[in-house]
């Protein structure tokens, strides 16, 4: 998942609000001069299509796995495009995959962890999200949706700027910034943002959590590093006659106590952790487990590069709400600083709390 | 020797083999760029953009695309349009020498017939993952989310039998008895139905999603991809495999990405992730290497329909076709 193996197309996720001006920005990202060709999974088709370029119908269907994880979907229809069209590798430089103004990110997010033969053929390369300058406010108020899908965007496009004062733009920035402080930000009025801006970022979003000035949090100091977790299976192969698998689906989506300010949203937050010292690799990976486990579904998204006691190389964590990715990424660089960082965001995260159990992972 | 280097020939379609099918004479290969091969003869285009499903139907290669079209392809090379679902993509199909052809676009299956089109069209409830018809083609069972919907194939209009199972089952096969349903899911697992009980079964302990599964010896054994050894399930007695273990068939070393049982004979072919393909015999689990490892994962193989021959491709074009010693 960390854009390294260039075998995996990347996918590029286009989330917004209705009438955020996702169409707008997806013409104009195809119709640039950039001589790329792209595949478009779109749910229906709008006047998008230009030469070069495949748009591709579907129905959104989010399948729930049951692999005992609450919160874990799918996109099914995403596993069967992405596996048809990586059977002809090189045919396209990129996929972007437009969601619905409803659409929850996660199980589009989660299909890149979750899926296998996605995995081996594709990678997340970025979620984009589109809002629009005059309406958020209103949607942050009266959807969840609107608000999740800022929370998982690596990069958010603040849309028709023209239509709102300096007052109105800085508090919708600021709104935006308060549930997710490491999305890059851009302007626009009419989706005029540059392709590269949004398009082959690798893995440039993790380093760049690492870059960002502290200060700026208002949450403690942490980083993070990933490990694989995945399903165990059992390797005997038995035939049961019953096999009752019913767990739960809760999803929990209450509304945290929320900080007094002009935008009302519903509650989520980010906290940042960072260690200078070495973390216990096995003490932080069990940590971690327990806290999706637990947390799973208040978590929306985590991110996070880890320097562990006895590793010469970075361990790279990713995870959205209870799935897990991570591995060890590569050597660390001589002048680069040795810090664990771990970024999380979403509902009812005590930062005091997180800050604490994270810090006795330190070796 | 590799049975491959002294009965055959290798080859090279240049782009991923999507299906291999028994036809006339022989063993075609369908391709993903929209090309289809009779053996080793050069391949015709039959789809604008890629070819996504095949099939084998009246010694000819039936075919979905991109293009939204099911095409006929015979060994002669002639190509015809049954259907045309105006560009949405035809993911599964599947035929039956009575029914016909079962065409799935989106969440609607069709019956197409050469020289009469659609005749008819059943809307499930999700998206159809497979296709399967029962022996005898009098109904068609569509695997989807949360379970497997079985249609009347003579009637329009009707409510679907549905065996129900929490869930994304992304592959189904009927036995050839008419007696089991098997999906394959999404969770690296199989689901079995009884019909006549419709009690459940469940198949694990797959490392990997099963993407291929076919009934060998008669229908004794459903021998199953997804795990280092080929998996076969006994389903000769009443209860089928429920309470019992599979068999195991040793492979190479990598995981098994495609099954296909001789048409006559209690034999298995396998196709692995490194590339090898090997046959198996069911009776005493003798086992011959086919091909050896190669460069990418095998995607498809087949035996022809008097079982003299044996064909089979990769993701990456490459191909072998050999006539089977007696």
């Amino acid at each position: 998942m960390q854009g390294e193996d260039m075998s995996q197309i990347p996918v590029t996720v286009l989330t917004g609000y209705l009438g955020a001006g996702k169409t707008t920005l997806l013409n104009r990202i195809l119709t640039e001069p950039h001589g790329k060709r792209y595949a478009v999974i779109v749910n229906e088709f709008g006047e998008i299509g230009i030469d070069n370029d495949l748009v591709v119908d579907t129905d959104e269907e989010v399948f729930e796995m049951n692999n005992g994880c609450i919160c874990c979907t799918v996109r099914g229809d995403l596993i069967r495009i992405v596996s048809s069209l990586m059977k002809r590798p090189g045919r396209f430089d990129g996929i972007i995959v437009e969601t619905t103004g409803l659409a929850d990110p996660a199980p589009v997010a989660q299909t890149f962890f979750v899926d296998e033969d996605v995995r081996a053929k594709a990678r997340l390369d970025a979620v984009v999200t589109v809002v629009d300058a005059k309406h958020l406010p209103l949607r942050l108020a009266d959807s969840k949706e609107a608000e999740e899908q800022i929370a998982f965007a690596d990069v958010v496009i603040v849309n028709k700027t023209d239509l709102v004062s300096p007052a109105e733009l800085a508090a919708v920035e600021a709104a935006i910034r308060r549930i997710n402080p490491y999305a890059v930000l851009h302007r626009a009025t009419r989706g005029d943002v540059p392709v590269t801006a949004l398009l082959d970022r690798g893995a440039f979003d993790l380093d760049r959590i690492l870059s960002l000035d502290p200060a700026f949090l208002d949450n403690g100091h942490d980083h993070d590093h990933d490990h694989h977790h995945h399903h165990e299976h059992d390797h005997d192969h038995e035939c049961d006659e019953h096999c009752d698998h019913d767990h739960d689906h809760d999803h929990h989506h209450d509304a945290a106590a929320v900080v007094p300010n002009v935008i009302h949203d519903k509650g989520i937050t980010s906290v940042s952790l960072q260690a200078d010292k070495p973390l216990i690799g096995d003490l932080f990976l069990a940590w971690i487990q327990r806290l999706t486990q637990e947390r799973g579904p208040d978590i929306l998204r985590l991110k996070g590069i880890l320097d562990f006691e006895g590793e010469e190389e970075r361990f790279v964590l990713q995870g959205v709400h209870m799935i897990l990715d991570g591995d060890m990424q590569r050597p660390w660089g001589a002048d680069e600083p040795r810090v664990s960082r771990l970024v999380l965001i979403g509902r009812n995260l005590d930062a005091r709390e997180l800050a604490a159990d994270f810090q006795a992972c330190v070796a | 020797m590799p049975l491959l280097d002294e009965f055959g020939q290798g080859l090279d379609f240049g782009d991923y083999v999507v299906a291999v099918l028994p036809v006339t004479g022989g063993i075609a290969f369908a391709l993903a760029d929209g090309r289809v091969a009779m053996g080793a003869a050069a391949p015709v285009v039959v789809h604008d953009g890629g070819l996504l499903s095949a099939s084998a139907y009246d010694g000819a290669v039936v075919s979905g695309g991109e293009d939204g079209l099911v095409r006929l392809t015979r060994t002669d090379g002639d190509s015809q349009t049954l259907a045309d679902f105006a560009g949405r993509w035809v993911e599964q199909l599947t035929a039956h020498p009575q029914a016909g052809i079962a065409a799935a676009t989106a969440k609607t299956a069709h019956i197409v017939k050469p020289g009469q089109g659609v005749v008819r069209s059943f809307a499930n409830p999700a998206t159809v993952q497979s296709l399967a018809f029962d022996p005898k083609g009098k109904r068609l069972a569509c695997a989807h989310y949360n379970g497997v919907s079985l249609w009347w194939t003579n009637s329009q209009a009707q409510t679907p039998a549905i065996l129900e199972w929490k869930g994304a089952h992304m592959l189904v096969t009927w036995s050839p008895d008419g007696r089991f349903i098997v999906t394959a899911m999404q969770e690296n697992a199989l689901h079995g139905w009884r019909l006549d009980d419709k009690s459940d079964m469940r198949m694990g302990g797959y490392p990997a999603k099963t993407k291929s599964f076919d009934w060998a010896g008669k229908g004794r054994w459903l021998a199953t991809s997804g795990a280092q050894s080929v998996i076969c399930w006994p389903f000769a007695d009443k209860s089928g495999p429920m309470g019992k273990s599979g068999l195991e068939l040793p492979g190479t070393g990598g995981l098994t990405t495609v099954v296909a049982a001789h048409p006559k004979s209690p034999f298995v072919a396998a196709g692995f992730s490194d590339g090898a393909v090997m046959m198996f015999r069911l009776d005493d689990e003798a086992e011959l290497l086919v091909a050896a490892p190669a460069d990418a994962p095998v995607s498809a193989l087949a035996f022809s329909g008097d079982g003299n021959q044996l064909g089979f491709g990769r993701e990456d074009g490459s191909a072998g076709l050999l006539a089977l010693p007696a």
